[in-house]
């Protein structure tokens, strides 16, 4: 029976498993684009910030990026008033790239504040609901620039937890976050979800916190009470901060694709560009206006 | 006016005159048994005319009074040759022999349809060739087989996608028996549908279609199952590697009413759980398929024939890891139903009619408890079609008919449950009518020329009832809808699809043909390749989704020597196709309302030349093809607007297929491929976004994203291969009845590491980007036991 057994596993193994091989792919570089990563909210002054940097050549092994310094940078609030923005220039932020004391130099390059987080943080940049945001780069002879909205944020009823599964590995049990509020009745509204729990609750920064979608668009659920369970086990006795994060669609549309081309790395990997909102030449990436709700809570069983 | 009059009254005349001294000959050709072979070659020495038999055995033709020379042949039976003295309206039966040394020979097509029938761009491979080709795992493949004829092409090892001088799998009109098959597929495009025992033979028709045939844009593939057997019960099977073929064929009715039922399942699944019960578990996957036929003659003028097809795929794969149920379970398969109704109305005038139901069906889910993602989508069909055939004259044959056709679409219905939360896509089925009506004529100017002028007709209509949501030009909902009652006109194409071959015979060795096509394709496949899971979506044209319409030119040099041992053929090609669709990079097709939207539409062309050269008789027989050809797409919406290679562009192809008689027992087959790779989009430049950092750490934190400015630039390596297989039948000449043979095969004898797909691993902790090739199918043995009695 063990030789019968030997031999199918290797007969199946040998007809049904692909192998793989390393091999060189020459693809001719691409042009050098700049990078912008630029961020407005409502709750957190610390987190309104602008991200510069360049492409590489995709064998470039610097997987880290190409940090832009030196550039000028700018954001203005303003309005939509008839049929037209109107910016309202004494608003106008020059951020800067500030030696934050206890953030590792490596991401002080090509990152942008507003340099009253040091001197005066009550009173730095931070998005209001219903203005308009207008983000000016100056950099190398060229000028950049982009526009985006805080939509009225949507009321965050509260959190609950179900589901709990036991990790043996940690003896923990595990539960499911769901966050409950009423979806507006009004067509076209777009969520993201960002949360900040036990793993990442030393990160800095959008790009350290968990992210999420919506599975579905609000046409399927308009005006109905929503209650959306996020498939990630938090840990019993955690302490989650959630923010339900209404985007405009531009924003929306960017972080979806940018959400497909993520997850589109490695096997099977077809090619899906960023939808960019930044104006200008050589450019990629996306001004966010976020405009957030926000409950924290403790995990419970 | 009077010279007009003149004209005709002078055609009529002497047309009339010219009837006066002809009689119909009807002859049915069959096998010893009786089973009628169709496709079978008749030859009138005398007048140089050649004929067809139909799919029922039969052909009749008008012949000068007197005596004529006949001869008609089949490809594995003796040619018979006799005399007949025609003076008045007759019909006979005629029956071949087998000729066993004649099966061993790989042939594609029969020799004077070869140089002297007005049809060109088509080829038939007979199942006695496609149970000797070398396949992967031993399972005889009809669609693997007509990817080794030039301009015929597939996606690779795992793909029974056919790409037909530079069209899409989609744009095939696949029929099992008239019936057309949405998808052809088994075990996710490992191997086809089409179980060789079941199999006749399968023809396909690259280019010059004739009018009868209409609905897809690019080719016909038209899979015939073999007859049944009215005289006594047999059992046919075979034990292979990985699936277990059984079949039993034989009499309802003596004489009268046949039947043919082939079962076929793998096994996979089950070694598996045997090997390894703890790690496999319920996981599997597996697929089977039923044919099914009943034939009735019930006179010497009519038959009836019910064909029933049933195949499905099952895939299950469940993980549990902290008590957490994960799963993924998809199911897909085809159900056909076809009734035919053959009938010779007189000597001269034939019709067949089939009524068929035909469904599609797809169903994926994977998820876990609080996160579960469902796709369903599906096709049904209804639909009547009726041929005519009437041979007026020895030198003009005319044929017309209609199709019907009432699609049901189950468009993308999908949800996504996340705890209590349920969002489900309120699309609902969707309906359209297709109709078309054919004529053509086929006409001999002297004995040189023929010429062949069809003109189909189609309408296509999208008619309610169903409710569609509503959205504004960028794609936004508007939150509104629009309800049509039933048989409400929601949206109506119609066509007109000339069709035109052209036959000039140099000598009796050679000719020259022509075509011209012109095709019109309403239905729509959209999948992404960006799934994980079979996602085949087949749409319906409608406001926004317009017809692909393909116009395709094509003449060719046909030749054939020594005695019709050796055929040669060139053929150069030029299509044009409008209205392409493909859908957008990283569109959503889950719980999407507006699936349109998320199509980008544009246009291709194809144009090669294709060159084939056959050996027919000896010891020595088979085939050598070869391609060269050029295949781009043009899209306003990708690649900045520029045209790009098709993705299945193949610059050069080739397929060499031998077949040796060793002696009576043994005989050996040797199939070599070489193709160029298929064209790729890979990222020529990455950087990071959603930039963090980890103070505790120290440790930035960044997500790498790919950048892809140019489609289909780069190149795969090229694919080739050699396979062999050897067939061993212990005992050729036995009477018994019992009788068995073995294929020994070995698939890709060098190793060849041929690529599945490519794509770039990106390691961040090691800093390193490396190119990566997935190569499914090493060297691979195969074995199959394929008995009868």
């Amino acid at each position: 029976m063990n030789t019968i057994r030997i031999f199918l596993i290797l007969l199946i193994s040998v007809t049904f498993f692909a192998c793989e091989k390393d091999i060189n792919i020459d693809v001719p570089a691409g042009k050098q684009w700049l990078v912008v990563e630029g961020y407005i909210n409502n709750v957190n002054r610390f987190y309104n910030y602008v991200v510069l940097s360049n492409s590489v050549d995709y064998f470039n092994p610097n997987l880290q990026g190409l940090p832009v310094s030196n550039a000028t940078v700018t954001i203005t609030e303003g309005e939509w008033r008839n049929n037209q923005y109107v910016w309202d220039r004494n608003t106008t932020v020059q951020l800067r790239e500030l030696n934050f004391p206890g953030i590792p130099s490596n991401f002080r390059n090509g990152v942008y504040f507003d340099p009253r987080l040091i001197t005066d943080s009550s009173n730095a940049l931070i998005g209001r609901p219903q203005k308009d945001y207008l983000l000016e780069i100056a950099f190398a002879g060229k000028t950049y620039s982009a526009i985006t909205r805080l939509l009225a944020p949507v009321r965050l009823d509260s959190l609950s937890f179900a589901d709990s599964t036991y990790d043996d590995d940690d003896a923990r049990y595990e539960m499911r976050m769901t966050s409950n509020y009423k979806e507006p009745d009004t067509i076209g509204n777009r969520y993201l979800y960002f949360w900040q729990w036990r793993e990442n609750r030393t990160n800095f920064g959008w790009g350290g916190l968990t992210f999420s979608r919506a599975p579905g668009r609000d046409d399927l659920v308009n005006g109905q009470y929503i209650r959306l369970t996020h498939p990630q086990g938090l840990p019993v006795g955690d302490t989650v901060q959630y923010m339900l994060t209404s985007v405009t669609r531009e924003t929306y549309n960017f972080w979806d694709s940018y959400q497909k081309a993520r997850d589109n790395n490695g096997l099977f990997q077809t090619p899906v560009n960023l939808i960019s909102t930044i104006q200008g030449t050589d450019v990629i990436g996306c001004f966010s206006g976020f405009s957030i709700s926000t409950r924290t809570q403790i995990v419970k069983k | 006016m009077n010279k007009f009059l003149f004209f005709f009254l002078s055609i009529f005349f002497f047309y009339t005159r010219a009837q006066a001294q002809q009689v119909i000959v009807a002859i049915t050709v069959a096998d010893s048994l009786g089973s009628p072979l169709p496709n079978s070659s008749i030859t009138i020495a005398k007048s140089k005319q050649y004929y067809v038999t139909d799919s029922s055995g039969r052909v009749s033709f008008p012949l000068a009074i007197g005596n004529h020379s006949i001869s008609i042949s089949h490809t594995g039976f003796y040619k018979k040759t006799f005399r007949i003295n025609s003076n008045t309206d007759t019909s006979f039966v005629i029956n071949l022999t087998v000729n066993v040394n004649a099966l061993q020979a790989v042939t594609v097509t029969s020799t004077n349809r070869f140089v002297g029938a007005n049809k060109m761009s088509t080829q038939i491979i007979d199942v006695a060739t496609l149970k000797k080709l070398p396949v992967v795992f031993g399972e005889v493949d009809p669609l693997k087989a007509i990817a080794l004829l030039p301009g015929v092409k597939n996606g690779g090892d795992a793909s029974s996608g056919i790409y037909v001088r530079g069209g899409g799998p989609d744009q095939n009109l696949v029929l099992l028996d008239g019936t057309p098959i949405y998808n052809p597929n088994h075990l996710l495009g490992f191997f086809s549908i089409f179980n060789g025992d079941a199999v006749k033979d399968i023809e396909v028709i690259k280019g010059g279609i004739p009018a009868e045939y209409g609905g897809r844009l690019s080719s016909v593939i038209n899979v015939e199952t073999r007859t049944t057997r009215k005289d006594s019960i047999r059992y046919t099977g075979g034990v292979g590697l990985i699936s277990s073929r059984l079949g039993i064929e034989g009499p309802i009715v003596k004489n009268k009413v046949g039947f043919m039922l082939n079962v076929r399942r793998t096994y996979a699944d089950a070694l598996a759980r045997l090997a390894a019960p703890q790690e496999v578990g319920s996981n599997g996957y597996f697929f089977y398929d039923i044919n099914a036929k009943v034939d009735w003659q019930l006179n010497n003028n009519n038959n009836l024939a019910l064909l029933i097809y049933h195949g499905q795929d099952d895939f299950l794969f469940v993980n549990e890891r902290f008590g957490r149920r994960r799963e993924f379970n998809t199911y897909y398969g085809n159900t056909v139903i076809g009734l035919r109704w053959q009938q010779r109305i007189t000597s001269r005038l034939q019709q067949t009619t089939n009524v068929t139901y035909n469904r599609f069906n797809l169903d994926s889910r994977f998820g876990f408890s609080s996160l579960q993602f469902l796709f369903s989508s599906g096709i049904r069909d209804y639909s009547v079609q009726t041929n005519f055939n009437y041979r007026v004259s020895n030198q003009l044959q005319l044929k017309w008919g209609g199709q019907y056709l009432r699609h049901r679409f189950t468009p993308g219905a999908g949800g996504v449950t996340t705890g209590l939360q349920d969002f489900k896509s309120q699309l609902q089925n969707q309906f359209a009518n297709e109709w078309a009506a054919y004529a053509s004529a086929a006409y001999d100017i002297g004995a040189r020329w023929n010429i062949s002028a069809g003109l189909r007709y189609s309408i296509f209509e999208q008619v309610g009832p169903t409710t569609l949501q509503q959205f504004d030009a960028e794609g936004n909902a508007l939150g509104a809808s629009v309800t049509y009652g039933r048989g409400q006109s929601i949206a109506q194409y119609q066509n007109p699809e000339p069709r035109l071959n052209l036959l000039y015979r140099i000598d009796s060795k050679s000719s020259i043909k022509a075509s011209y096509t012109k095709t019109a394709q309403y239905l729509h496949l959209a999948t992404t390749s960006s799934a994980t899971f079979p996602s085949d979506l087949w749409v319906p044209s409608s406001n926004k989704v317009q017809p692909s319409i393909a116009h395709q030119f094509a003449i060719g040099y046909f030749t054939n020597w020594n005695d019709n041992t050796y055929e040669f053929s060139v053929e150069a090609y030029y299509k044009s196709m409008d209205n392409q669709i493909e859908i957008k990079p990283g569109a959503q097709l889950i719980l999407n309302q507006n699936l349109e939207g998320e199509m980008i539409f544009g246009s291709g062309k194809a144009y090669g030349v294709e060159l084939f050269v056959q050996k027919k008789k000896g010891r020595l027989t088979g085939w050598l093809g070869y391609t060269l050809s050029r295949t781009e797409r043009t899209f306003a919406a990708l690649n900045n607007g520029q045209p790009f290679p098709f993705r299945y562009d193949r610059t050069h192809d080739v397929s060499l297929v031998a077949n040796y008689k060793i002696n009576r027992k043994w005989d050996a087959n040797f199939v070599f491929v070489y193709g160029t790779g298929n064209a790729l989009t890979l990222p020529n430049g990455r950087f990071v976004y959603m930039t963090g950092v980890n103070v505790a750490d120290q440790q930035p934190i960044f997500t790498n994203i790919n950048r892809f400015d140019a489609i289909n630039s780069f190149r795969m390596p090229a694919y080739h291969r050699a396979d062999i297989s050897f067939t061993y039948t212990r005992k050729p000449n036995s009477n018994k009845r019992f009788k068995s043979s073995w294929n020994f095969g070995i698939y890709n004898l060098y190793n060849r590491a041929n690529p599945f797909f490519i794509y770039v691993d990106v390691d961040q902790d090691q800093q390193k980007v490396q190119g990566k090739k997935v190569y499914l199918f090493p060297i691979t043995p195969s074995a199959t036991w394929n008995f009868s009695f």
